[in-house]
């Protein structure tokens, strides 16, 4: 039966489908997904919730009675120092966690994806400049843009002071995927089918995005899992470091760095194990996805068989199958090394 | 060598002749780069808000006689040279800098000079024996796990490596405190040696290590992992496994050897970590390495060090690059030819 | 399959191990001070010392003290970190005048007595035998000598000081000094006020001439060859010397033998002693553990009752001299009216803000004082102060008899100036309790009064304070969350006084609340010229009563200092005037 069906997916070859169907392969990355979604699933119920009822987030009346009580049927996740429920605070903080990482992989993706393609379609002289501010932003330390971004606007709102860490978040963050993009739409440029484009007259613009993009969507996936994954710690270093945003607006990162003292760990337990236990699973979902993304795209990489037995006669066929892909893959991936140096 | 050897053996220049082109090429091309990061990081740290001296000068120390206040706040107005234009503070800066001189610090009233060498000396000590840590257990870890493909074994370190990245570092620093310092006593929380001498030294690296290994090995292991399984697949494998040599031979001998170029070429990206220290691990562990210097630099808003501090941080970074890519030239000489055309 | 058991499984390992971790024990909320400050005065002390007093032979043992980050200034004249003080206090050679657990000051050892001129302003000090025989060493074996006293006051009254980045305040008070006779120094000072002992005696470590001067470069100054060189390494003849100093780690000490003892004589009798920089996250834990002995002055609620739970570990408690507070600008837009002051006073839960800010371990004051002054108690604040309790009804009332009205938006507005604060605050701490506290929907929909809550970096929020470096149209706030140390003796001059208002912008105001009240201004120099004890505490007393009515400052929390340490530690009695650099002498180890 199985190896029916891999029979026929040597006809069809499709790349996304086939990474789709690695993907679905791979147990540990659906895992992954079906936590993340989860995860996505009840913070976004949770915080409809809390904006529909018009839940007041810096509710101070319960701190006399309140304060640190352990997990119980009225507060699921128990209280925090203020008296507050923290399953509310989790959940909200969840979201906005999330926005956060969110919007700013976005940031990053966009800023990638246009420099790299600009970079690699125009090449020559504006090549040269943007790799020369690539690289002047890859070795930018980020904690030096953060401290200074948070002393300039640690004076505006707390909504303001959200996207201000979007921005900090995202605007350092491109230069990884917009090399590997800038050397994609090289070495894709050299291939017949943009000889052709060019050929029939279409215009650079539709060049770029009807044709050299969803080339290279699949690395933009990955690397945008992973800077999603890196959004979200980098969040709570932050706030570790006190730049992140304050009360009463909850992050995990900011739940956690506030219960991480050896006396709040000892004696409520509650306030940093189900932070914790949220943010690792997150991360973790997403890490996993991200792997098994990357396993996907990668051409060499194969498809994983759910039953243990047969495994390496499959994988032998498999070997074939993807022989000549291979081959050629490799052969872009040299010439894409070798201008990528030359720069 | 003898000129008649020319056709078989190729003299020093033509062997090295391009890295070394490619090399200095490289090197030169940094200059400018950092060059104008400097000029950003000194802007920005220019013009951080804030007073600079009524950062540091303690609010009680104003209320001195007005004179007083005055005369101190003249002095370190003078001594930092705040009274000049900012293009002649920038280019002084630099003028210091390629004299060997760093500044001085507002803070601990010493030129940075002092200091800055031993907090970069206690971070590179620190993240060394991290470093090597992850890197054993990735070479040791990455080949079984290549060579027993998808077992149990492989799976487990997969899943166990990306453990080690799922949780902010700060975080996992505190869990681990928690668990050897405060519930089974056996370790020390922070510090670098025990003032009383009753603690052996040693034990107070094993935390951050154990932190900063934990957070680097994901990335190695699969580094590692993958470059084996590239290498397990070339010819001279099948044909080493076919001349009938021992698998262990195989492995260690063949496969092992090739695979470890790329992977130490991987060291370039540690270079900044490995001297630079993580602000995070070092602050929770009072580690006085460069990470906690630039954390203190900024809460006392101490502008030379962390000048100083951040153009360090560029400068790693830079090198990291060069070296990796240094790395992969040497890997693959395909690449050097390509840059030196 | 398997493999998603195996994720489960390490998730679970993880979780166990965490889980582990946590065998819970409530306590209460934690919360971190913001500033260190010096205590003074007296306070009530629960200790659960044993009543039997053993007397140990010879000084043995060892405490390890928890502390904040030192810069490593253990020479006076510089950088003022309280946990640098700590170390001079344990190190220097007396000074002239040592203070006492009540706050009193006695002549060091080595005098013999001193004498004060009829008008106040010559005083005489007469050294003993012993020292003019040179027979008090310092920890390197010179001896001390009147050199060093001269020295001493060269040094700081020296212009070379602030050359070298240095100051003090002594050329503010002490007019000349000189040796006379054998056994003689005579002090004139530039005038006489009521807390001149405490201004130029008190503190004033004798400094080691001999040693300071030994490597001096010709070149340059003493000030300055000190402060590059010998800052973190002073030798002095205090109950401790340093034995090493590890940047950013700990400083070593260990007792000295040939300590001539404080104000009543009594020599240190704990011989090893390590001042450790330790962190908030873990510092109680390690207390518990074992590495460290003693944490002094801590306020969190969860880490005082955890100590309280633990038989092992005892603790010493007394009022802080101090506050934490909102101070207004008295002179900017709507504050500078009184009703809007005290509006804002009866508009703030300050039970509220101290349970969320640092739990039960606190109290509010009701204008800038602390009990712990002798001037003043409990009784006289009950029957003279205002109390100010969050009260709708009085804010109404004040305001609206004053002609403020609301306007459409519900925020009370008069003569074109609306009741919109803008309130700075640097640390998180304070920006994530005000935010709460006062949230403006909940301000603006009770009170009618909108207040900001900005957080500032702290040398920004500084300038803002100090109202130094900006341009006039900058000026933007009306309050800023402080917190300040009070001094052992109250001199109200530099702090309230009107002469010390500078113009915003230009020039850093002593007077930082920019209050100006005649009424007041009057007080403060009747204490300032006060001859005896009763005419400066009616004076004090008055000042309070105007002060308390203009509201130009809402303490909003006193601490409750909780000293905690090891058991094994016996007599260690801390109070407010009485730090435990000081009271660490008289104490042992079990």
């Amino acid at each position: 039966m199985v190896a029916n069906k891999n029979k026929e997916h040597e006809k069809i070859i499709s790349p996304t489908r086939l990474m789709i169907q690695k993907f679905k392969a791979n147990s540990l990355a659906m895992f992954g997904l079906w936590t993340f979604l989860t995860i996505v699933t009840i913070v976004v119920i949770g915080s409809v919730y809390v904006n529909v009822t018009n839940y007041d987030l810096a509710d101070l009346s319960r701190i006399g009675t309140h304060k640190y009580l352990p997990p119980s049927s009225e507060n699921w996740l128990g209280t925090d120092r203020y008296g507050r429920d923290q399953f509310i605070r989790v959940i909200v903080g969840g979201a906005i966690s999330l926005q956060v990482a969110f919007l700013s992989t976005i940031l990053s993706v966009t800023i990638g994806i246009t420099i790299g393609a600009i970079s690699g379609y125009f090449g020559g002289k504006v090549d040269n400049f943007l790799m020369r501010v690539t690289e002047i932003v890859s070795s930018f330390p980020f904690l030096a843009l953060a401290f200074t971004l948070s002393v300039i606007f640690s004076d505006v709102e707390q909504t303001t002071k959200l996207f201000i860490l979007v921005f900090i978040l995202g605007i350092l963050r491109w230069t990884g995927l917009a090399r590997i993009i800038r050397g994609q739409v090289l070495s894709l440029r050299e291939q017949e089918f943009i000889t052709a484009t060019k050929a029939l007259g279409i215009s650079t613009k539709n060049q770029i995005t009807r044709h050299l993009i969803p080339n290279v969507v699949a690395y933009v996936i990955v690397s945008a899992t992973i800077g999603f994954a890196g959004a979200i710690l980098s969040e709570a270093a932050l706030s570790y470091l006190g730049l992140s945003v304050n009360e009463p607006v909850p992050t995990w990162g900011g739940l956690l760095q506030r219960a991480s003292t050896s006396t709040i760990m000892r004696n409520f337990p509650w306030m940093w194990v189900f932070p914790g236990i949220a943010l690792f699973a997150l991360i973790m979902s997403v890490n996993l996805i991200g792997e098994g993304l990357r396993d996907a795209v990668d051409p060499k990489s194969e498809i994983m068989s759910k039953s243990r037995k047969g495994r390496r006669r499959k994988r032998e066929e498999r070997d074939k199958i993807f022989a000549e892909k291979e081959l050629r893959d490799k052969r872009i991936g040299e010439k894409a090394a070798g201008i990528e140096v030359k720069s | 060598m003898s000129a008649n050897n020319n056709l078989y053996k190729l003299t020093f220049w033509e062997k090295y002749g391009s890295i070394i082109k490619y090399i200095g090429k490289r090197i030169l091309l940094i200059i400018p780069v950092l060059f104008t990061i400097s000029l950003i990081i000194f802007t920005m740290v220019e013009f951080m808000p804030g007073d600079p001296i009524n950062a540091f000068l303690n609010p009680e120390q104003l209320t001195g006689t007005v004179e007083e206040v005055a005369a101190k706040r003249a002095f370190w107005t003078e001594k930092l040279g705040l009274n000049d234009p900012f293009p002649v503070r920038f280019f002084r800066w630099w003028g210091q800098l390629l004299r060997g001189e760093f500044g001085y610090s507002i803070v601990k009233f010493q030129p940075v000079r002092n200091f800055i060498g031993e907090h970069i000396y206690n971070s590179f000590v620190l993240n060394v024996f991290a470093f090597s840590l992850a890197f054993a257990i990735a070479i040791i870890v990455g080949i079984k796990s290549a060579v027993k493909k998808h077992s149990m074994y492989d799976n487990f370190f997969s899943v166990f490596s990306i453990v080690g990245i799922s949780l902010p570092s700060f975080f996992m620093a505190m869990i681990l405190i928690f668990a050897f310092a405060v519930r089974l006593q056996i370790l020390p929380f922070n510090g670098m040696q025990d003032p009383l001498n009753i603690r052996p030294t040693w034990t107070y690296y094993v935390l951050p290590i154990t932190v900063i290994a934990l957070g680097s090995l994901a990335s190695l292991l699969k580094y590692v992992r993958n470059a084996m399984l590239e290498v397990l697949k070339q010819d001279y494998i099948r044909t080493a496994r076919s001349k009938g040599l021992a698998e262990k031979v195989v492995i260690y001998k063949h496969a092992f050897r090739n695979a470890l170029i790329p992977v130490i070429t991987l060291v370039g990206f540690w270079i900044p970590r490995l001297f630079g220290g993580s602000i995070l691990i070092e602050k929770i562990f009072i580690w006085p390495g460069i990470g906690l210097l630039m954390n203190d630099a900024y809460v006392q808003k101490d502008r030379s060090v962390l000048v100083i501090v951040l153009v360090f941080y560029a400068l790693l970074t830079l090198l990291g690059n060069l070296f990796m890519d240094v790395g992969y030239s040497l890997a693959d000489p395909r690449i050097r030819e390509g840059g030196s055309k | 399959m398997f493999k998603k058991s195996l994720v489960l499984v390490v998730v679970f390992c993880l979780m166990a191990t965490l889980a582990l971790s946590g065998c819970s024990q409530p306590a209460e909320a934690p919360v971190e001070d913001n500033q260190a400050s010096e205590q003074i005065s007296e306070g009530d002390k629960k200790d659960d010392a044993p009543a039997e007093k053993p007397e140990p032979k010879g000084p043995s043992g060892s405490v390890v003290v928890g502390s904040g980050s030192m810069n490593g200034e253990f020479i006076t004249g510089w950088g003022n970190s309280s946990y640098d003080n700590n170390i001079r206090k344990l190190v220097m050679a007396p000074e002239l005048l040592m203070r006492d657990p009540g706050g009193k000051l006695h002549l060091a050892p080595y005098l013999e007595k001193r004498d004060i001129s009829d008008d106040g302003l010559v005083h005489t000090f007469t050294f003993n035998d012993k020292f003019v025989n040179g027979e008090y060493k310092y920890t390197d074996g010179n001896p001390m000598t009147f050199d060093d006293v001269i020295f001493t006051f060269d040094f700081y009254m020296s212009k070379d000081l602030t050359e070298a980045g240095g100051s003090s305040s002594l050329p503010e008070y002490l007019a000349s000094y000189k040796k006379i006779g054998d056994n003689q120094i005579e002090f004139t000072l530039k005038e006489k006020i009521y807390t001149t002992d405490h201004s130029v005696f008190s503190e004033r470590y004798i400094l080691n001439s001999k040693y300071y001067l030994k490597d001096k470069p010709a070149d340059k100054s003493v000030q300055q060859h000190v402060k590059d060189s010998l800052i973190s390494k002073p030798i002095g003849a205090g109950p401790y010397k340093i034995v090493e100093y590890v940047e950013n780690q700990y400083v070593k000490l260990i007792i000295n033998e040939d300590y001539m003892g404080n104000y009543q004589g009594s020599k240190p009798m704990i011989k090893d002693l390590v001042v450790k920089i330790t962190n908030d996250e873990t510092e109680l834990d390690e207390l518990l553990v074992g590495d460290v002995d003693l944490i002094p002055g801590e306020i969190e609620d969860t880490k005082i009752d955890a100590v309280k739970a633990d038989p092992n570990h005892t603790f010493s408690n007394y009022p802080r001299h101090g506050y934490g507070h909102l101070t207004f600008h008295n002179d900017f837009e709507a504050v500078r009216h009184r009703e809007v002051r005290q509006a804002f006073a009866y508009m703030m839960d300050r039970e509220v803000f101290r349970n969320a800010f640092i739990g039960p371990y606190g109290i509010s004051t009701d204008g800038p004082y602390s009990t712990n002054y002798w001037m003043i108690d409990e009784n006289w604040v009950d029957e003279n102060l205002i109390k100010y309790t969050s009260d709708k009804e009085k804010v109404k009332e004040i305001l609206e008899s004053n002609g403020w009205a609301r306007g459409a938006d519900g925020i009370y507005a008069k003569d074109g100036e609306k009741l919109e604060i803008f309130l700075a605050a640097g640390l998180k701490r304070w920006v994530d309790t005000l935010n709460l506290v006062l949230a403006p929907d909940k301000t603006v929909e009770d009170f009618g009064i909108k207040v900001n809550v900005e957080q500032l970096d702290f040398s920004v929020l500084l300038d803002h304070y100090y109202g130094k470096n900006l341009d006039t149209s900058d000026r933007k706030y009306h309050m800023f969350a402080l917190a300040t140390s009070l001094l052992p003796a109250f001199d109200g001059y530099a702090n309230w006084h009107s002469d010390k208002i500078e113009t915003w912008g230009n020039a850093t105001s002593p007077n930082s609340a920019r209050f100006s009240n005649e009424e007041a201004d009057e007080q403060i120099m009747k204490m300032r010229s006060a001859q005896d004890d009763a005419t400066y505490q009616k004076a004090y007393q008055d000042w309070l009563i105007v002060m308390n009515r203009e509201m130009p400052l809402l303490p909003l929390y006193s601490n409750d200092y909780h000293d905690l340490f090891d058991a094994k530690i016996k007599d260690l009695n801390t109070s407010p005037l009485w730090p435990w650099p000081y009271a660490i002498i008289e104490a042992y180890v079990d």
